[in-house]
């Protein structure tokens, strides 16, 4: 069968670029699109929404606990994991399968997709093997959780899998203190389970800066999580409960989620047939218009190379790809993708990061302003947060946002603009934002750079 | 003159006369020697002096641009 676009993943990144391809085509471009598991792929089945979905419903748990009368903290849990299940096939029906079936230039193929060539691709379903040539192909093959050699995957559960449970831990141990390690632990901290969040580098949250890492930190003590950095797991067993081996030291749990960190899915596609080059992990290399190492090979999403691993960026690659095989010459631009942890509060960023800013030598200027400078915090008592802001000393352009606040994760969004629109310090302070609002924080950071704040009146423009 | 003919695969086209709109713009293009579009096949040939232009710039012809209902790709065989 002949395609002019073949795509090998129907997550969030094949989605886009289905649909882009078919948008650009007016719905005549043959495509097939290729996956297997439920079709969405991470984000609507394991990754963001039953993630948001529980963090969402573990906020009223106190409410519903108190509204409900009578009505135990592991009950709640229980409908609760049974409504999401049910949230996220609703979502990916509505969303995934009904949308793609009114596209009828689409056809969908069930089965591994692995490479023949760069021109064909070998779909296999039990005992059913089909091979598609195409014109195009799109690599979106998205990425799945790693687990240590050393580790019987029987004993854990990863984000995979984590939905399914039904009863809620007493104690949860958390492997990994990255984003998903620390969403998941902070909600289930809310329905009262005891949770020990293990991390082998030195702080949470390894990669981000300091500010946030140690800010996440007594975010995540206060609400009564233990952290356990500089530790390495040396084994795990299961008896009448789960346990876990670490320096001279045993401890128990109900259930332990294994967040360590994400593969490629790109080992089982033979892409030295195709001659598409990885990384050493296996990460696809791609350039900022998504074109692989190989001639009409492009690649899209979680399994191509690069620091950041979001349903957005999937999505907006999907979208670079084909635009370019349609010859736009589009580019990816890294620098104006925001990214969110939704914990609460939100910690949420956009823009070039402080180490990079460094290590590239580039010429800037900070200010890092307390979550207590906007009033709003005060009033709605939440304690811990900044706002970081890095500017061009030359021109005063944003460069960088960094945030912990609640709601962050809505208004980073004033970070994006900043950023793609070339404003400076001062467009942010001339920019009227509501009082007493969260949002206010990154003015109040821009505002920072011209006088004493802590001398500032709150209504101060 | 290194002649070289690019196979095209052309969407959006409803008739004859859009084929031939799309070849007439393909032949104003600096580099484009011959143009042969058809509406039946949905696709097209350009001859082109690669001395001149690469294939992808028959893509940034203004009939391909992006307020035009007519898109192309180069058909990769
Ligand atoms: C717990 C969790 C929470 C998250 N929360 C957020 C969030 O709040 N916001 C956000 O932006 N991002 C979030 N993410 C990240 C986001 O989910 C991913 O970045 C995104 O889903 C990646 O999309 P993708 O299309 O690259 O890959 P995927 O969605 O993983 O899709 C890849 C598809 O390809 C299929 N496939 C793989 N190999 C083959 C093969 N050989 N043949 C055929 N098919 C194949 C897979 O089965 C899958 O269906 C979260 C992730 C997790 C795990």
């Amino acid at each position: 069968m002949e395609y002019d676009l073949i795509i090998i993943g129907w997550g969030a990144s094949g989605f886009s670029a289905a649909i882009k391809a078919s948008e650009i085509s007016s719905g005549e471009m043959r495509i097939a699109l290729i996956g297997k598991g439920n079709m969405g792929g991470t984000c609507v089945n394991v990754g963001c929404v039953p993630s948001k979905f529980l963090i969402e419903k573990s906020l009223r748990v106190n409410d519903i606990l108190h509204e409900r009368n009578g009505v135990s903290r592991a009950e709640l849990f229980s409908e609760v994991m049974k409504e999401l299940r049910e949230t996220v096939y609703k979502s990916r029906i509505g969303k995934y399968e009904d949308v793609i079936r009114n596209y009828k230039n689409v056809d969908l193929f069930n089965g591994n997709a692995s490479f023949l060539d760069s021109k064909s691709v070998k779909v296999e379903n039990g005992g059913k093997t089909q091979v598609l040539k195409g014109s195009y192909i799109i690599i979106s093959t998205g990425s799945s959780p790693s687990i240590p050699q050393f580790i019987n995957p029987d004993y854990v559960r990863t984000s995979e899998n984590f939905w399914n449970t039904e009863e809620l831990p007493e104690r949860l141990a958390i492997i990994g203190g990255g984003p998903i390690g620390l969403e998941i632990g902070q909600a289930m901290r809310r329905f009262g389970t005891e949770v020990t969040i293990f991390e082998i580098a030195d702080e949470i949250l390894p990669g981000y800066s300091k500010e946030v890492q140690s800010t996440a930190r007594n975010i995540m003590e206060n609400d009564g999580i233990k952290i356990l950095t500089s530790t390495k797991i040396n084994r795990i067993i299961s008896e009448n409960s789960k346990c876990i081996f670490f320096g001279n030291n045993k401890e128990c749990f109900d259930e332990i989620l294994l967040a360590t960190g994400r593969y490629p899915n790109t080992a089982s596609l033979n892409l030295q047939a195709a001659g598409v080059i990885t990384d050493n992990n296996g990460f696809i290399l791609t350039d900022n218009k998504m074109k692989t190492s190989a001639e009409g090979i492009f690649a899209a999403g979680d399994c191509v190379s690069g620091k950041l691993k979001l349903e957005t960026l999937s999505a907006r690659e999907g979208v670079i790809a084909v635009e370019n095989i349609f010859g736009y010459g589009n580019e990816i631009d890294f620098s104006t993708i925001p990214w969110a942890i939704f914990t609460v509060p939100n910690i949420a960023g956009v823009g070039i990061a402080e180490n990079e800013a460094i290590q590239r030598g580039l010429i800037f200027d900070r200010r890092v302003i307390d979550a207590s400078n906007a009033v709003r915090n005060s009033i709605s008592g939440n304690m811990y947060g900044f706002a970081k802001l890095l500017v061009d000393r030359n021109n005063r352009k944003i460069m960088g946002v960094e945030v912990i606040s609640p709601e962050a994760a809505d208004f980073i969004v004033e970070g994006v603009y900043a950023i793609r629109f070339g404003l400076t310090v001062d467009d942010i302070i001339d920019s009227t934002h509501i009082f007493p609002s969260h949002s206010e924080i990154i003015k109040i950071a821009a505002q920072a750079f011209k006088r004493d704040i802590s001398k500032m009146s709150c209504c101060m423009e | 003159m290194n002649k070289k003919e690019i196979k095209l695969k052309i969407y959006g086209m409803s008739c004859d006369d859009c084929a031939v709109t799309i070849e007439k713009n393909l032949l104003t293009q600096n580099g484009i020697i011959d143009a042969k579009v058809s509406y039946e096949e949905k696709a097209g040939i350009a001859t082109i002096d690669a001395d001149i232009i690469k294939p992808e710039d028959i893509l940034k012809n203004r009939i391909f641009s992006s307020d035009s209902k007519y898109k192309a790709i180069i058909r990769k065989e």
